[in-house]
């Protein structure tokens, strides 16, 4: 089976542009993936990823870029623009930062769908929401390799100053480190990350992506490096074998990575014992 | 003539403006002094601590700091416990500190045996004391503990508070200091500071007396503090119990040391 898959692989560019961008967004999903759930914030990968809803209704609606960078920046300027309201009120705690994730997430995705329902522009937005590999293009692969080093650079040579602002918040604090900095800083990878990602998983899909791993990593690992390392290889592995699974079996990528990602933390729930 | 650490002038603080939290808190704090704070339950001392540590802005007033090296001990740990991190680990995350120097701090808590647990299965009471071990670790010139001694007996209590004075001499730091446990409090601060919502009585610029402390305090909980300071048991006569104001002192530069109580019982 494998054989066939290589061959479908070498043979087919957009199955090795797929295969390539699943690559470089499971190595960035595998590092952030922990964070997330560990800061208790798998809310607000959901709440960011469906507030893209609202930054492809506006970008294909009202400015309809060309090409996959023009797309990729319009997404992000107003994904980000979204997203830093989101990050400023959770960082005050002003109002419980799941009732305002909650309010972010419902507004940002009525207005997408008011807006989407005015402009009637004519774009499939099925295939951002649960991903088209076929829309994958050379400038998207290139876009994710330079979000997946960003993401690298941001979290591997700081990873002590990560772990303990999710750790100890408030110590980190008034020990001096920046945890603002840190809390917005994590926004933009989670933003950038959501955005690379629309047309490989879709919007509604890659927030599994970013849950999945970390706690699969947590039930499995002994200590917090083995956590980060099991998160990484968890996605890569199962990015690859949702990947050859959906082109074997003429199935959508993002939805059978998804399944794929379930059934093995189904099994690591089973078989570890803690 | 010692440094100054900390300065609060007219501190106030409220989340809703009809319900004032602190009202007009000043105090200074130099270096090698343990400012002790006291007071009721919700007399605003957490408060206070988090507006000197920073995790908290007062809506009037002005706090300055004069070390970046502070650390922070507070009443009940926020640690996350999804992460499994070990004592050692989670001492690592304050600096450079090698294996040595963190068992050191560990030992400096009697928390040795916990070097390699993961925090998560700690007792609140032992993730207090790692976290006071990585504050000794950090030679903080400002320390902050809101009520250390939570748990722990009176034995433990006057070790811990031991413990405390020796990171304030050997970093030359200013220790700050909630505690319910008034008679230690006393016994082991150079500053008190009594807080109750609005009446604190080092705002009211008069000298330290008796009354003052009953307004913070019911009198029976005060009389017992006065008796037990006083090391003549609660048999004595009330009249005998009175506080004398510090000769320097008035209250608004909080000068009033303890020793008006350890004079009394001199005299007693």
């Amino acid at each position: 089976m494998f054989d066939l898959a290589l061959a479908d692989f070498l043979q087919f560019d957009f199955l090795m542009r797929a295969l390539i961008g699943s690559i470089l967004l499971s190595l960035a999903t595998g590092l952030l993936s922990p964070l997330l759930v560990a800061k208790r914030y798998a809310f607000m990968g959901s709440a960011i990823s469906h507030s893209t809803l609202l930054s492809l209704t506006i970008t294909f609606g009202l400015f309809n870029p060309q090409g996959p960078i023009g797309v990729f920046l319009s997404l992000i300027s107003i994904t980000l623009l979204l997203n830093c309201f989101l990050a400023h009120t959770t960082y005050k705690e002003d109002v419980p930062a799941d009732s305002m994730i909650g309010i972010f997430f419902t507004t940002t995705m009525a207005l997408g769908i008011i807006l989407q329902s005015l402009t009637n522009n004519g774009n499939n937005l099925m295939n951002y929401l649960f991903g088209n590999i076929l829309l994958l293009e050379s400038a998207d692969v290139i876009i994710l390799s330079i979000l997946m080093t960003i993401t690298g650079l941001a979290i591997v040579p700081f990873f002590k100053k990560w772990i303990y602002f999710t750790f100890d918040s408030e110590g980190a604090k008034v020990s001096g480190l920046n945890t603002k900095l840190l809390h917005y800083a994590f926004f933009l990878l989670v933003s950038l990350i959501i955005v690379s990602s629309v047309k490989l998983a879709g919007t509604v899909l890659i927030n599994t992506l970013l849950i999945i791993p970390g706690v699969f990593a947590f039930k499995v690992a002994k200590s917090v490096k083995q956590v980060f390392i099991v998160s990484t290889l968890f996605c890569l592995i199962s990015g690859i074998i949702g990947l050859v699974v959906a082109n074997k079996f003429n199935l959508p990528t993002g939805a059978t990575t998804t399944i794929i990602q379930f059934v093995g933390l189904l099994l690591a729930t089973i078989m570890v014992k803690k | 003539m010692t440094t100054k650490l900390i300065e609060a002038t007219n501190i106030s603080f409220h989340y809703h403006p009809d319900e004032t939290i602190l009202k007009n808190v000043s105090f200074s704090v130099h270096e090698k002094e343990m400012l002790g704070i006291i007071g009721p339950n919700g007399g605003g001392k957490s408060t206070l601590l988090k507006i000197i540590t920073g995790l908290l802005t007062p809506t009037e007033g002005e706090i300055k700091r004069y070390s970046t090296k502070m650390s922070y001990v507070p009443q009940t740990t926020k640690l996350n416990n999804t992460l499994p991190l070990t004592v050692s680990e989670y001492l690592s995350l304050a600096g450079d500190f090698d294996d040595r120097q963190r068992r050191g701090a560990l030992e400096f808590v009697s928390m040795e045996k916990y070097y390699n647990s993961l925090v998560r299965e700690l007792s609140g009471g032992q993730k207090q004391r790692i976290q006071l071990a990585k504050a000794h670790l950090e030679r903080p010139k400002i320390l902050v503990l809101d009520e250390p001694t939570n748990g722990l007996d009176s034995n433990g209590q006057d070790q811990l508070l031991k413990l405390i004075t020796e990171i304030k001499e050997e970093h030359s730091a200013s220790v700050i200091i909630v505690d319910h446990n008034i008679n230690q409090t006393l016994r082991f601060s150079d500053k008190i500071l009594c807080l109750n919502r609005t009446g604190h009585w080092h705002n009211k610029k008069e000298l330290v007396r008796k009354e003052h402390i009953e307004s913070i305090y019911h009198c029976e909980m005060e009389h017992l503090i006065i008796h037990e300071q006083l090391g003549a048991g609660p048999q004595t006569p009330h009249h005998q119990c009175t506080i004398h104001p510090h000769e320097e002192g008035t209250i608004g530069e909080l000068n009033c040391k303890v020793d008006f109580i350890k004079k009394e019982k001199k005299d007693v």
